[in-house]
């Protein structure tokens, strides 16, 4: 097959970006897109050009690590899937295909399709956590979880913090990313006594890093590769609500 | 050949409380003292993020590098199926004893018995760490946690999610890494690459590191370091590790002192997805329950380009059925993947490039119905269908091994310490409690028991004897390393050859796939060591790395990483080489049993191969470390 | 790690992005919930009795006194914080992608976005400009008197034909109700999910419904104008 490229190449941080063309042939259909780059930065080195920088790493779609906007689409256009497993069959032969970096003030661009989303982290640690220190914890069958809550904890839990969700939202909103997260602890009975500590935390996380608000477009459960739901931003707002309500404090029940 | 004494300093007294006794013998820390100590992690996968974050809530100063951009992406978050606890919550008569028993058996006896006692020990604490944590393992409906089986295993004792529990386990041990970030006690290093150990008065006292966005190379000073930095499956360029997985950090401590145990146990995992073609990065695992349902067939009729459906019964050959009636499409990995690489080099083998096997579940189907099928393996017939476009509900899927899993590494004694002192080494990185081959769902096993439970109590045994003493960067051991580190990326950059960095990778990749895979032999193993030798020449010569290294540049990255590999690729040969016997996923062709099985010496090679490098890889010097088996007594395993 | 939000107090607000959207959430089923009383109302156009109920039922409120003039500051309070909130919840939303994507597209699917939701913004600005306009046209227009059962009154039923008998205002009310319903359509659901109230369940229940509810709403209000210009005989 063969495919016509539109890719945004940026040297630095605070250099501008400009978009290149570049033409790729002979990609077989089975090639994953990252394959098909591959490619083409083997033929860039050959000509003592620079390659293009993207990240990726376990090339299965489970690290979160690879993210390009393909033609508009956070992970191209194939629902449930990540870039990497993205295979070039999904393109008609001898398109254009446009390539950008997932776009948001909260996550700079490093070079080229590379950018920084270490702003997830930062929500994680304001409190996507349980505070249980290694080896206090009781049996593991201590506390009897019922089997449809551990399952709708494990749909929220499957998220891989690749970013998709802000860079599809039109409002480059971290609530996809984070509701996960605080609907995961929020359903386990663990995660119960600092649920309203978590909840306020990481929100206020997720502002201070210049994430937009949630406007319910739902583009960003189309965009995850595993689907998860906005429903799970849903539960955060309760969570929320329920924080507020009480001051931030644990709920004393009487 | 060998003066140097090995000493494993593993504890006395009976098996059963050989871990007991050292906790409670071992030298302690002040509470108050810990946080006057820091400690550096090389690795935030399950071995690294587990240990920075459970010596951070000791008290000590954590220093904690990732090659990747969040410490979430470590490659343990890619291990499907699940992790074993001797838990016997099924009341199937599991127990410490028989977890340990299982794991020495599985690793064809080339473990240490008081670490794998102890590593069955630890699984129990593990899941109830894990849970408390928030990990959503499987549960029943009454709320109990979920068990099923796995290979090499006669009790039910895998705890699962999904097919995510590594993800699942890294996102639990990340928490808590992020917690102790949070808390100030951890400084993250994220996009950091090891570069070379520093080494001071014969003691680790620091580490070298490349920045991977602006290439600045930066030291860092500590009390010890900790190394927790994965396998070198990527050697064979293609595998189911990570792209970014390597060997670099592990080898370059073995090039600075520390002993490297059994390069060449690896383990082939059977059930992946065939390679396509050129241009491919990496191989794909599917999980290995798939050969609970699937029958594994090649046609019987050699070069046969019919399509499945269309080769009638009887010209099918079920050849791990024919030849394993006993245990069948279920036997361990290492004849699993040993048979269908024979069958396809027979010439039986299918797909476009004659190097796949049939996995049909068309029989399951029918007995099960489609529904059961779904339910059971849905997310992997999913991922099938997406990587190669065919429903696997309607034809067979085409498998072949791959290169999954490395049981040496760097030499550890009963505390994980490496032959340097203050070198630690965590998870797949050390030489590990698999002996010659793993079992499956026990990596991750490791790895959390590793930095969880076992690092934090034996660390301190080794600072309580060494007050910090404030050493800073100035020092001028810091200086040559930086010197030594930046030598080596001018060298690389200056060649300017025509051969890019890919292309050696792919080369070497070849050489190990074809000398010192799955079946290995003395005529072979020479060859892969003079190949990679010529090899190894030609890319310090004619290698091709373009950009500079003051910039985000993958090219110079891997050029690194592909120079170390053509070392530690010479050094699997030569250990393949030297160990003139086949035990677990080390088959030398060689000695085999009449029947076509590994044939183990007992009396020449129950022992760990410890390697010293003496500059030259073909100086390195091999010394043994004696395996004594008082509880398993080593039989010749049988699956037939 | 920069910016780890170490002193961030462990107090929620309302004025952070989860809790506008909460904020902006409970004025919009207020203010929906104002529309349906407000159409109910304007049904009586359709009575085909003169006016004569639509001015029972404006007289009745203006009896109300004071409550009415609590009731009418009430539900501007409600409509401007609705608007201020919506305005710094775009500003927000502006400042977190400053560079745009050149080409962008819905993946389809599960996604809910459609040109309503992407122009709640556009249609709320044109609701502002336009409510003003109509409480200027009708509430503070020209005060024609009737008698109704001996009882004098407001003809506010004359201004209504009146009015629309122009074809001007006809025709432009008519185009502003297509975004209302617009921003309805979006609106309703998205109030539910903005204040936490939906799960599996109910979700897809309250996103049908929302557009249901959006085309009755909006079509009463589209309809009222065009019918009146079209059939409604001016009165005596």
């Amino acid at each position: 097959m063969k495919f016509r490229l539109k890719i945004w190449r940026q040297a630095g941080p605070d250099q501008p970006g400009r978009f290149e063309e570049y033409t790729v042939d002979n990609i077989s259909p089975d090639m994953s897109f990252l394959e098909m780059l591959d490619e083409l930065n083997e033929e860039l080195v050959r000509q003592d050009k620079d390659p293009i920088a993207f990240d990726s790493d376990c090339r299965e779609g489970i690290c979160g690590a690879c993210g390009l906007m393909i033609n508009g689409m956070a992970h191209g256009p194939k629902l449930g899937c990540t870039t990497c497993e993205l295979r070039m069959r999904e393109f008609p032969d001898g398109s254009l295909i446009t390539v950008e970096p997932f776009r948001a003030d909260a996550f700079p661009v490093i070079k080229d399709l590379v950018v920084d989303r270490s702003a997830l982290d930062r929500i994680i640690a304001a409190g996507g956590y349980i505070s249980v220190n290694t080896g206090s914890a009781p049996d593991a069958n201590a506390i009897p979880i019922p089997k449809e809550i551990a399952e709708e904890a494990m749909d929220a839990a499957a998220c891989i913090g690749c970013g998709a969700c802000v860079a599809a939202c039109p409002n480059a909103s971290a609530a996809l990313f984070t509701g996960a997260k605080i609907s995961q602890l929020a359903l386990l009975p663990q995660g119960h006594p600092e649920r309203e500590r978590r909840v306020i935390s990481m929100v206020n996380q997720m502002d201070i890093e210049g994430f937009g608000n949630c406007s319910n477009h739902g583009e960003c459960e189309a965009a995850c590769p595993k689907g998860i739901s906005i429903v799970n931003i849903a539960r955060m707002r309760r969570e929320y609500i329920r924080a507020v309500r009480t001051g931030g404090q644990v709920r004393a029940s009487v | 050949m060998s003066q140097v004494v090995l000493d494993a300093k593993i504890p006395k007294g009976p098996i059963e409380d050989k871990w007991s006794n050292h906790k409670a013998s071992v030298k302690l820390v002040n509470p108050a003292n810990k946080r006057k100590y820091t400690i550096i992690v090389v690795g935030t996968g399950l071995a690294g993020a587990s240990a920075a974050a459970s010596l951070a809530e000791l008290g000590y100063n954590v220093l904690n590098f990732c090659i990747q951009d969040s410490p979430r992406r470590a490659h343990s978050v890619a291990a499907q199926g699940g992790i074993n606890a001797a838990k016997n919550y099924q009341n199937d008569g599991d127990s410490v004893f028989r977890l340990f028993h299982d794991t020495i058996k599985g690793g064809d006896y080339r473990a240490r018995e008081a670490n794998v006692y102890r590593l069955a020990e630890l699984s129990l604490n593990i899941i109830d760490q894990a849970v408390a944590q928030g990990v959503p393992f499987a549960r029943e409906y009454g709320g109990m946690l979920a068990n099923r089986s796995f290979g090499g295993a006669q009790v039910s004792r895998t705890f699962y999610a999904r097919g995510q529990t590594g993800q699942q386990l890294l996102l639990g041990a990340y928490s808590a890494l992020m917690r102790q970030v949070a808390a100030g006690r951890v400084k993250l290093y994220a996009r950091r690459e090891m570069l070379d150990l520093v080494v001071i008065d014969g003691r680790a006292r620091g580490i070298i590191c490349r920045n991977l966005i602006t290439g600045e190379i930066e030291a860092y000073a500590g009390d010890a370091v900790c190394l927790a930095t994965g396998g070198y499956s990527t050697v064979y360029y293609l595998s189911t590790n990570a792209v970014n997985s390597n060997g670099t950090a592990a080898w370059r401590c073995f090039k600075k002192g520390a002993f490297f145990a059994n390069p060449c146990f690896t383990q082939i995992h059977p059930t992946c997805l065939p390679e396509t073609g050129s241009g491919q990065s990496k191989l794909t695992l599917m999980s290995e329950s798939l050969r609970n349902d699937g029958r594994v067939w090649v046609p019987k009729k050699k070069g046969d380009t019919r399509p499945p459906h269309e080769i009638p019964e009887d010209e099918r050959d079920y050849f791990l059925e024919r030849r394993y009636p006993a245990f069948g499409n279920l036997v361990p990995r290492d004849i699993a993947s040993r048979a269908a690489k024979a069958i396809c080099d027979e010439g039986y083998g299918v797909g476009p490039t004659g190097r796949a096997v049939y996995l049909d579940f068309a029989e399951a189907i029918n007995r099960l119905g489609i529904d059961v099928i779904r339910e059971r393996y849905g997310n992997l017939f999913d991922m099938y269908r997406e990587i190669t476009g065919e429903d696997p509900y309607k034809t067979p899927m085409r498998i072949y091994p791959a290169p999954h899993y490395t049981m040496g590494g760097l030499w550890v004694d009963y505390n994980l310490m490496t032959t340097i002192p203050g070198l630690y080494a965590l998870g797949e990185a050390n030489f590990s409690d698999h002996g010659a081959n793993r079992l499956g769902a026990s990596a991750l096993m490791q790895g959390l028991a590793d930095g969880y439970f076992i690092i934090p109590v034996t660390i301190g045994d080794f600072l309580a004897d060494h007050r910090p003493d404030g050493l800073s960067t100035d020092h001028p051991a810091f200086a040559q390393a930086i010197k030594d580190v930046e030598d080596q990326i001018k060298r690389l950059l200056s060649i300017k050859g025509k051969k890019t960095v890919r292309e050696f990778h792919w080369e070497l990749g070849r050489i190990m796939w074809d000398y010192v895979g799955m079946a290995r032999n003395a005529q072979g193993l020479t060859k892969a060591i003079s190949d990679i030798r010529a090899l190894r020449e030609e890319f310090w010569k004619n290698v091709k790395v373009v950009g500079e290294n003051e910039d985000y540049n993958k090219s110079l990255e891997f050029a690194g990483r592909v120079a170390d590999y053509l070392e530690l690729g010479e050094l699997m040969a030569m250990d393949a080489l030297d160990r003139e016997e086949s035990c677990g996923g080390h088959f030398r062709e060689e000695y085999q049993t009449p029947d076509g099985e590994a044939l183990r010496r007992d009396d020449l090679f129950c022992h760990v191969s410890v390697w010293e490098h003496k500059g030259d890889i073909k100086d390195s010097v091999r010394h043994k470390e004696p395996l004594e088996f008082e509880y398993v007594k080593p039989t010749q395993r049988s699956y037939k | 790690m920069h910016g780890m939000a170490k002193d961030v107090t462990r107090k929620g607000t309302w004025q952070t992005s989860l809790g506008r959207k909460v904020i902006m959430g409970l004025t919009g089923i207020l203010l929906i919930g104002y529309l349906i009383i407000h159409l109910t109302a304007n049904l009586l156009v359709f009575a085909g009795d003169g006016g004569r109920l639509l001015n029972l039922y404006s007289h009745s409120l203006h009896q109300l006194g004071p409550l009415l003039f609590v009731a009418r500051i009430a539900l501007a309070a409600l409509f401007i914080f609705h608007i201020i909130t919506g305005i710094r919840v775009v500003i927000q939303n502006r400042k977190a992608r400053s560079t745009r994507y050149t080409m962008a597209a819905s993946k389809g699917g599960p996604s809910k976005m459609t040109p309503a939701s992407r122009w709640m913004a556009i249609t709320g600005l044109i609701l502002l400009f336009f409510v003003p306009w109509h409480v200027n046209m009708f509430t503070l227009g020209p005060y024609y008197e009737t008698v109704i059962d001996g009882v004098p009154m407001r003809d506010l039923y004359r201004l209504v034909v009146e009015r629309f008998k122009d074809p001007a205002i006809a025709f432009t009310y008519a185009a502003v109700m297509l975004f209302l319903c617009m921003h309805l359509a979006h609106g309703f659901w998205s109030a539910l999910q903005s204040l936490g109230a939906l799960n599996r369940r109910w979700l897809p229940v309250a996103y049908t419904v929302g557009v249901i509810l959006a085309i009755l709403v909006a079509g009463g209000f589209f309809i009222l104008p065009l019918y009146t210009y079209f059939f409604v005989p001016m009165p005596a």
